[in-house]
């Protein structure tokens, strides 16, 4: 009986069509995005940014690793095989042997998702995608049927039940990219790879090391629209990147806010833009809301203003810009791109920033200080340490920028430690003293372009009128920007961490360092950008090795660590949740028994010893290395 | 409601950072500003003196343009100004200038020029026809409601509860523009010297006429003040040495 | 009175020695003799007249009183006068509103009162053309205002322009001839002669004076402005709970060492006082979010700051910066808000709070009680 066979082969090309139609209408919804650069040649990308970056993060949970391998890996393997022998009309029973594997295979995976949703993780979404084990099963069943037995076999009824089965698994496959069901993401997931937004995330490792990709594109300040106010102001690519979001809920789990309770999930953040892009209400949005905002209550459209009528004012103000998201996404979404693109126009163009962060933008205008301190009194707590000061025409080799933390008299303990350690080890370095000015970095994450450019362009002018080899900074905030977003405005510099610094100073032998008499157990807080910002979670934990500490990791360190809170303008802003984010990191630090917490910021030290009560100390690892330098009493 | 020929002016100047001497936009005339718009979609914004960068600021916070009337150095602004606000409605103003001598008597002096009433320390202003109803800032949580016909000059009380929003697309969309000179009268010889504020001022006293011995016993006294510390006694000990302390201080009245 | 028995009059005629000591008249006897006394006959140490003889000339001290009193600032205008008046120039006061109280122990000489016109009422008008009159009247060398919010400093400005005078605001340094006052919002001092109206910052004269002022009543003026322009619709009370911390001269906050709001905010309206919180308390859901006080809350400059079980974190700290007395009932005498302090009270938070509102129940009599002591 040919006539089943055949029918599968119609069957097959009815579903491509119907796969390239939903795509084209799909695609259709982003290209409606503002312009980015495009090249088909991009698509022979996706298989390595699959396998490798991809891999990369799904392992890190080895059970769904496994399941999507399985899963994913049939299903290709079997469609592939499927175009091979019904699409070409071939019907090779070889060829069906092999199907009969790939599907197996899938089957397994269903198997295994299945397993998963039995009892759900509170991250994972619902609705469609509960279905998702059995239209999966029901396609790999499907398909195991018809290649297995013999079409002679067959009954009517029971090649009916096969047909029935292969179309509902096949409709969930086809139909999902132009419907906006589940398996969407594996169109959409398969082409934001290849044209993702930010391609340096995926260049060689080595690379990547170097520069992490985590530096914000510069705004044109005379653009038409200053940033996203509608859903198709965002680059096509973004837009893209919204569709291939699976709603594992990884984001979820990882953002700070989410945990202290304030009204943003990043999971329902990209999923709110998808509606903006599609349009619609987010009443049947099957996950987490965001916290203390019921759903049903938000609707857009591609051509809607997203604020307010789509997201929250407080949901766009309580993302710290940690990028813990980012990190954990399986998708390779750049959530933290758009909060700050949506950030940009409120600012820019609405001047609506709550809390204090208009007083900040102001101080910095007319103080170039963020908290509207006198600038010459930013290197006051170096007036007796016996410091140079450079001056254009004398040349230094490393130039100390201190920062914001310079006003903070509890940081200026940690730049003093820092100044005991570099004299101790000889180094030939200079402050920037009153030539100094804020680099803008907080404005920049509270969506003020313009002040940040500005106060750049001033800084870099100042920069380039003095002869420095390398640039040294106590603030994480202060590294990454002069770094990373510099360059794009013309600014480059060698830039280095304190810790960086140290820790090859160490190593080198030039700072000789003794035992730390520190007994309590230690734990060390990583920076959000200091670590995921800049890869740079080992340095501080070499120091500490030297001196003799042994770390005790909090359950979320290194690259995974938390958010103290402090990110992004959050404190200016000031969103009320229903704990506050720093409590959350302190808790993390006492369940590891931990009676001191190391810190690399300011920020951190300022956030982590604002929470009362009983805590562990908070000390800055420049200060417990210069307890310990060797020869002192 | 407010019938639609009402000629709003709002006189803007340019004001100084406390910390760093920043030029900025006068924060008390941005209420000013802030407060016109609310009132009327099209408000004259004027300067009297030099197009200075700190103008634009007044752009960012919602003026479609500020209008420049030039004025020579050391000449008086009432003169230029009264002239090109002849026949507004209502002029507001800031209450005091954060630049230069800051006294406060512009809108008095404006006012008695335009031959208009003056009401400051204004917090919030409705229109109701030709009148004015301004709510005056008094101190403690007291409010005075006034009504002036118009028209008027108002100026702003620094806590008139205004959220002016800086957005950098309105100041990128506006504009500076140049009014003809106008005559203006030059200032009187100033009879003032100023020097920058470093010292503190010295508080009038009497003449100290007690004698060595209580005079030193008087300085030490007043230096060992505040920081004390109640540990012992009863709840109401500790009651009575608060109170003590406010009324000593004259913080309380009974 | 009981006539008959024989006793020392506490009112002999005496006269006061240049040390502010009374020297009784030996043999004199009878009542006290008006032209001899000098301080209020209940004041216990009796200050000498600063005026000697028949006033050659004037200085004019005018100012709004509230509730029958002249507040701090206005009694330092008439401090400042009787400071820089010479011997032979008689300071006249005029109060506009009514007065319960004696001016002669700030120096006033003269004093002329306007029942009708205190902060109640707003005429600026009216106002104007009874200190016009009394300048009128006196030909002041200077006019000495307190530079306020209350209307003096309104009426200062309006008087200055009327008159079309030199005018001195916010004068923080007086010497005899000149001021100095603030320019450029604080950064530079500008010195010069005093001129005519003289418009005085708070807290820039002693009030502690070695002498008396004559105290002698006089007519008020009696000028009367036509009908004005300006009406005055009355005043309105913000309670002093939902008074913005930012204005509030007195605040009594909550850190997490209060449970019971209710107490707290019992003692805060007896003071007619603000209420505030620290972060941890607005966290716990006890304030609400624009009660917080501290570097992402509000920063207040309340004269004073009654901090109620507030440790004082360094933010917190921040945000009290201009408060000019502190006041903290703390259990822990370590706290770091006892650091900054200038009271501090180690106890119980409720305990001493409902102390508190005892003592204040106690002692805390009417308005109109005081106006008849």
């Amino acid at each position: 009986m040919h006539s089943l066979d055949h029918l599968v082969t119609l069957f097959f090309w009815l579903a491509v069509a119907a796969l390239a139609f939903g795509t084209m209408r799909r695609a259709r919804l982003w290209r409606a995005g503002a312009a980015a650069p495009f090249n088909w040649a991009q698509l022979l990308t996706v298989p390595r940014r699959y396998l490798v970056d991809v891999h990369h993060v799904v392992a890190r949970d080895p059970y769904i690793a496994r399941t999507h391998m399985l899963v994913a890996g049939g299903a290709v393997a079997a469609m592939a095989l499927v175009a091979l022998n019904y699409g070409l009309m071939l019907y090779r029973p070889l060829l069906n042997g092999a199907l009969v594997l790939a599907a197996a295979v899938m089957l397994g995976g269903s198997y295994l998702v299945w397993q998963r949703r039995r009892a759900p993780l509170p991250r994972l979404s619902a609705g469609p995608w509960n279905r998702l084990p059995y239209t999966l099963a029901a396609f790999a069943f499907g398909l195991l049927a018809l290649a297995l037995l013999p079409s002679a076999l067959l009954s009517g009824f029971f090649a009916a039940l096969i047909m029935l089965a292969l179309l509902a698994g096949t409709a969930e496959l086809v139909l999902g990219i132009g419907t906006g069901g589940p398996m969407k993401h594996a169109v959409a997931g398969v082409l934001h790879l290849a044209f993702h937004p930010r391609a340096e995330r995926f260049a060689p490792r080595a690379e990547r090391f170097a520069m992490r990709s985590t530096a914000l594109r510069p705004l044109d300040l005379a653009a038409p629209v200053l940033g996203v106010e509608k859903p198709t102001d965002f680059r096509w690519n973004q837009l893209l990147g919204f569709d291939a979001c699976v709603q594992c809920g990884k984001c979820e789990a990882a953002c700070p806010a989410f945990a202290a309770g304030q009204p943003l999930n990043p999971k329902k953040f990209i999923q709110d833009m998808v509606l903006g892009l599609s349009g619609g209400s987010d009443a049947a949005f099957a996950g987490s809301p965001y916290p203390g905002i019921t759903l049903g209550g938000h609707s857009g459209g591609p051509e809607e203003p997203i604020l307010p009528a789509l997201l929250a004012p407080e949901t766009l103000w309580s993302c710290t810009t940690c990028r813990a998201c980012v990190e954990e996404c399986p998708m390779q979404i750049e959530h933290v791109d758009a909060i700050i693109d949506l950030r940009r126009f409120q600012t820019l163009a609405r001047g609506a920033l709550p809390g204090k962060g208009p007083e900040m933008l102001g101080n910095l205008r007319e103080t170039a200080t963020q908290g509207g301190y006198d600038n010459a009194a930013r290197y006051h707590w170096a007036v007796d340490l016996n410091v140079r000061q450079i001056r254009p025409g004398e040349s230094v080799d490393v130039l100390l920028v201190a920062g914001e933390g310079a006003f903070d008299m509890r940081y200026q303990r940690s730049l003093r430690a820092l100044v005991k350690l570099l004299q101790a080890a000889s180094v030939d370095f200079a402050i920037l003293g009153a030539l100094e000015v804020d680099t803008g970095d907080t404005a920049r994450r509270l969506g003020d372009e313009a002040t940040f450019q500005a106060q750049a362009v001033r800084l870099i002018a100042t920069l380039s009128t003095l002869t420095f080899g390398r640039i040294l900074t106590a603030d994480p905030h202060v590294f990454h920007s002069l770094k990373n977003e510099y360059p794009a405005l013309g600014g480059h510099f060698t830039v280095l961490h304190h810790t960086v610094f140290l820790a090859g100073l160490a190593s080198s032998g030039q700072l000789k360092l003794g035992a730390t008499s520190e007994t309590r157990t230690i734990t060390y807080h990583d920076p959000c950008y200091l670590g995921r910002y800049n890869g740079e979670t080992e340095a501080p934990r070499a120091l500490l090795r030297q001196i003799g500490v042994r770390l005790t990791e909090m359950e979320r360190s290194g690259l995974r660590g938390r958010c103290c809170g402090g990110g992004g303008g959050a404190p200016l802003t000031d969103i009320p949740g229903t704990q506050r984010i720093p409590d959350i990191r302190i808790a993390d630090a006492r369940a590891t028994g931990a009676g001191l917490v190391a810190v690399a910021c300011p920020g951190c030290t300022a956030m982590l010893e604002g929470v009362v009560g009983p805590r562990p100390e908070v000390i800055d690892v420049a200060e417990l290395l210069a307890a310990a330098l060797e020869g002192q009493a | 409601m407010m019938p639609p020929q009402l000629k709003i002016a709002a006189l803007v100047s340019v004001g100084r950072n406390p910390a760093s001497g920043a030029p900025r936009a006068a924060r008390n005339d941005v209420l000013a500003l802030d407060a016109a718009l609310a009132l009327a979609p099209e408000v004259s914004v004027l300067h009297a003196g030099d197009a200075a960068p700190a103008l634009y600021d007044y752009l960012a916070y919602g003026a479609a343009n500020v209008e420049v009337l030039p004025l020579p150095a050391g000449a008086d602004a009432l003169a230029p100004l009264a002239a090109r606000v002849a026949g507004y409605d209502l002029i507001l103003c800031g209450q005091r200038a954060e630049a230069g001598q800051g006294s406060g008597t512009l809108p008095y002096r404006l006012a008695k020029a335009l031959n208009m009433p003056v009401v400051s320390a204004a917090l919030e202003i409705t229109l109701l026809g030709d009148e004015a109803e301004i709510v005056q800032f008094l101190p403690k949580g007291q409010r005075r409601v006034v009504r002036v016909s118009l028209p008027a000059v108002i100026a702003l009380h620094p806590l008139a509860p205004r959220a002016p929003r800086y957005v950098y697309a309105s100041l990128r969309a506006g504009r500076l523009l140049s009014a003809p000179a106008l005559v203006a009268a030059p200032l009187p010889a100033s009879p003032w010297q100023s020097e920058p504020a470093v010292k503190k001022p010295q508080r009038l006293k009497p003449l100290e006429t007690r004698q060595g011995h209580a005079r030193l016993l008087g300085a030490i006294a007043t230096e060992s003040k505040g920081g004390a510390l109640v540990r012992e006694g009863s709840a109401a000990e500790k009651a009575r040495a608060i109170l003590d302390y406010l009324r000593t201080n004259r913080l309380i009245e009974f | 009175m009981n006539q008959e028995r024989k006793r020392l009059d506490p009112r002999r005629p005496f006269v006061l020695s240049p040390a502010g000591l009374r020297r009784i008249i030996l043999g004199a006897t009878g009542g006290f003799d008006a032209s001899l006394l000098a301080a209020p006959a209940h004041t216990p140490a009796a200050k000498p007249l600063r005026l000697k003889g028949d006033p050659a000339g004037y200085l004019l001290v005018a100012a709004h009183s509230q509730r029958g009193m002249l507040d701090a600032h206005a009694h330092q205008a008439i401090a400042a006068a009787a400071l820089l008046a010479s011997p032979q120039q008689a300071v006249a006061v005029l109060v506009f509103g009514g007065l319960n109280e004696d001016l002669r122990a700030y120096g006033a000489d003269l004093v002329a009162v306007l029942p009708g016109a205190d902060e109640q009422g707003f005429a600026p008008e009216q106002e104007l053309a009874s200190l016009c009159e009394f300048v009128t009247r006196y030909a002041p060398a200077h006019v000495f205002m307190p530079d306020n919010d209350i209307g003096d400093g309104d009426l200062g400005r309006r008087l200055a322009v009327h008159l079309e005078a030199e005018v001195a605001t916010h004068v923080v340094e007086l010497k005899p001839g000149a001021v100095a006052m603030y320019w450029q919002g604080g950064a530079a001092l500008a010195r010069g002669p005093m001129p005519l109206v003289v418009l005085i910052a708070p807290d820039v004269v002693e009030t502690g004076l070695p002498f008396s002022g004559a105290g002698e009543t006089v007519a008020p003026p009696a000028a009367q402005a036509p009908p004005g322009r300006y009406q005055n619709r009355g005043l309105r009370e913000i309670a002093a709970s939902a008074l913005a911390l930012e204005e509030a001269d007195f605040i009594v906050a909550a850190g997490n060492g209060v449970a019971d709001i209710p107490t707290l905010e019992a003692v805060a309206a007896a003071f007619g006082a603000a209420v505030g919180a620290s972060r941890v308390a607005v966290d716990e859901g006890k304030f609400t979010r624009d009660k917080q006080i501290g570097a992402t809350g509000k920063t207040v400059s309340a004269s004073t700051y009654l901090a109620v079980g507030i440790s004082g974190a360094v933010q917190h700290l921040q945000g009290i910066k201009a408060c000019r007395h502190v006041i903290a009932i703390n259990s822990d005498a370590s706290a770091p808000i006892t650091k900054r302090a200038d009271l501090s009270v180690v106890g119980d938070a409720q305990e001493v709070m409902t102390a508190l509102l005892a003592e204040l129940a106690q002692r805390n009599w009417p308005d109109t009680a005081r106006e008849s002591v």
